[in-house]
């Protein structure tokens, strides 16, 4: 009961170090995290409206997505250190919950949103959206609101994951080319679809993520969902981010949860051969407070990993990244020019490249040349 | 983290619900809720609240957890009176759905073994998964009875479009200490997963099924 307390009479300030700061002094901050510099720090939301996801293209000069919590995408083309606004995609009338480019063409983009449509752009063309997916089978005015989407390495076939539908929560699927819906599947979870992420080189190979907690593991050349459901990993918790890593011959996926842990599975094992727990990242990020620690997202590379993660304290300036390599994991990169509390990032960690948004509207690019030093 | 909420109004609360369901006694246990309403939390934008935490105190004692056993950890059920099943008794379940749903709605919860838990897809289909039973590993390194425990003591929670949320932190039979132990261990667990921690907390709430609620905050 130590934590027990009889409320103080007088109203703390609001960002007093006593709840949280460093657990060292700065200089060994910058002595444990490589300082990653800013090339480029951009408003892009107004009004209190947040950046919810990015997502790039892999080219040098890459076009890049930005999700707005006003219901609208805005795209950008980054080259030199600059970034020129190239379209503002407004059709949805919810919240868009993923974007996505898509890997054959930079300039067509996939929106899902809670509206209840999976729609694809042509960036060229930004009035209007050139394709829409959506549940051609439920009744007029009722929807299917997508949490999260995902295309196949072949480019062949759309995934979609929804929230509870009339105690149901659905995987479809549509054939991308003919814009026609294939089926579903709705025995395997019981709560909020939140992740579907495609094997990156084998189309038959899906997993889901859910609010209840399962990692399932489909091959989609089977003819049904009982099937085709191969594993379910279980990680006891709630599933907010899910992706897939190849390191060796391994296929890993890593899991941050709405609990602010971090997960490493083997497909082929049945607990995670790592489990990064908040007071562990708290410690590795030198963080006094556990309670204030959230995860954005985990980055990988073939040796190792990158989690980003920051303090929740005051806006969240404090930001820092870990890498992981193994079931080991140490300090690896600052970014102390970080002004918000971050929702969302973007690698492509063979240009070195980062890009971060959040809460305050901010887009930044961020160098992180020494992610690439980092051997197994 | 510093709370919010003082030694003394928690034991007054608890106290509050104890006393009250024991001038009137219902019929069945009645639950232990501890009711949470947020307030500067957009569920449109904000991130979402949900998970899992492990109580100190077991909230549901009445839970049934079957064990999924190898050889070694029927073994172990028999002698310590856990229900069982071995690979044999789910092969006979042949994948048939009534018969998985069946074995689901029977046990509140499972836990399966390292060389089973991998085949439960394959031997039972996703039965188990749409009841949201799909089970926890036991290890040959963990405590049968130990793990038993943490089941029973873990709840989940989530908020959904509404801001407010509920969960089940205890029964009416458990002592007073027990109970504000539980609270306390949930309310500091989940403000500590909002972003601004007090500063997005209109209100917290204990009460028992059928009493009234007692404000703590």
């Amino acid at each position: 009961m130590r934590h027990l307390e009889l409320e103080s009479e007088e109203p703390k300030p609001n960002c007093t170090p006593v709840e949280d700061s460093d657990t060292c002094d700065n200089a060994e901050i910058q002595n444990l995290f490589k300082q990653c510099k800013p090339l480029l720090e951009k408003p892009i939301a107004l009004d209190q409206h947040y950046i919810l996801q990015i997502a790039g293209t892999l080219e040098t000069n890459p076009n890049v997505a930005v999700n707005l919590s006003n219901n609208t995408c805005e795209v950008y083309s980054l080259s030199n250190n600059q970034i020129d606004k190239l379209a503002v995609l407004g059709e949805h009338s919810d919240v868009i919950s993923e974007v996505k480019f898509s890997s054959e063409n930079s300039n067509l983009l996939y929106t899902g949103s809670c509206d209840g449509t999976v729609r694809l752009w042509d960036i060229r063309a930004p009035k209007r959206s050139s394709l829409q997916f959506k549940d051609t089978t439920v009744e007029d005015g009722t929807i299917k609101s997508f949490n999260c989407f995902d295309i196949s390495p072949n480019n062949k076939l759309l995934a979609a994951g929804t929230n509870l539908f009339e105690g149901d929560s659905f995987i479809l699927f549509w054939d991308v080319r003919k814009n026609s819906l294939l089926g579903g599947y709705w025995e395997s979870h019981t709560d909020d679809i939140t992740q579907l992420k495609f094997h990156s080189d084998d189309s038959n190979k899906l997993i889901s993520g859910s609010v209840d907690g399962l990692i399932n593991l489909y091959d989609l050349s089977e003819n049904n969902e009982e099937d085709a459901l191969i594993d379910s990993l279980n990680t006891e918790s709630s599933i907010e981010k899910l992706a897939w890593f190849q390191q060796g011959r391994n296929d890993i996926i890593s899991c941050v949860t709405h609990t602010a842990d971090v997960q490493f599975w083997k497909v082929e094992d049945s607990q995670p051969y790592f489990h990064l727990h908040r007071t562990e990242i708290a410690k590795e990020i030198k963080r006094k407070s556990e309670e204030h620690v959230y995860i954005v997202d985990v980055h990988g590379g073939a040796n190792s990993m990158l989690v980003l993660a920051g303090s929740n304290y005051c806006d969240g300036e404090c930001f820092r990244g870990l890498t992981v390599v193994g079931n080991a994991v140490k300090p690896a990169l600052g970014f102390p020019a970080n002004k918000q509390r971050v929702r969302s990032s973007w690698s492509n960690l063979n240009i070195n490249l980062l890009l971060t948004g959040g809460e305050k509207g901010i887009l930044n690019v961020w160098d992180v040349t020494t992610v690439k030093c980092e051997r197994g | 983290m510093s709370s919010k909420v003082s030694r003394d109004t928690l034991y007054e609360c608890v106290n509050g619900v104890l006393e009250h369901s024991k001038q009137k006694k219902r019929n069945f246990l009645e639950t232990v809720e501890l009711q949470i309403g947020l307030k500067n939390y957009d569920p449109q934008k904000d991130k979402r609240f949900s998970g899992t935490v492990k109580l100190k105190h077991i909230p549901r004692p009445k839970m049934q957890v079957c064990m999924l056993g190898d050889q070694q950890h029927c073994d172990e059920a028999k002698a310590n009176n856990v229900p069982y099943m071995d690979v044999e008794a789910l092969k006979k379940l042949n994948k048939n759905k009534k018969l998985v749903k069946k074995l689901a709605k029977k046990y509140d919860a499972f836990l399966a073994s390292e060389a089973l838990i991998k085949q439960i897809p394959r031997l039972l289909g996703p039965g188990l998964n749409k009841a949201g039973k799909f089970p926890g590993l036991l290890s040959h390194q963990e405590s049968m009875t130990q793990k038993i425990d943490e089941v029973k003591a873990t709840i989940k929670f989530q908020m959904k479009k509404v801001l407010c949320l509920s969960v089940a932190v205890g029964h009416v039979d458990m002592t007073s200490d027990e109970l504000v132990q539980n609270v306390h261990l949930a309310i500091n667990f989940l403000v500590s997963l909002l972003k601004k921690h007090w500063q997005n907390v209109r209100s917290l709430h204990v009460k028992s099924s059928m009493g009234p609620p007692q404000r703590l905050y």
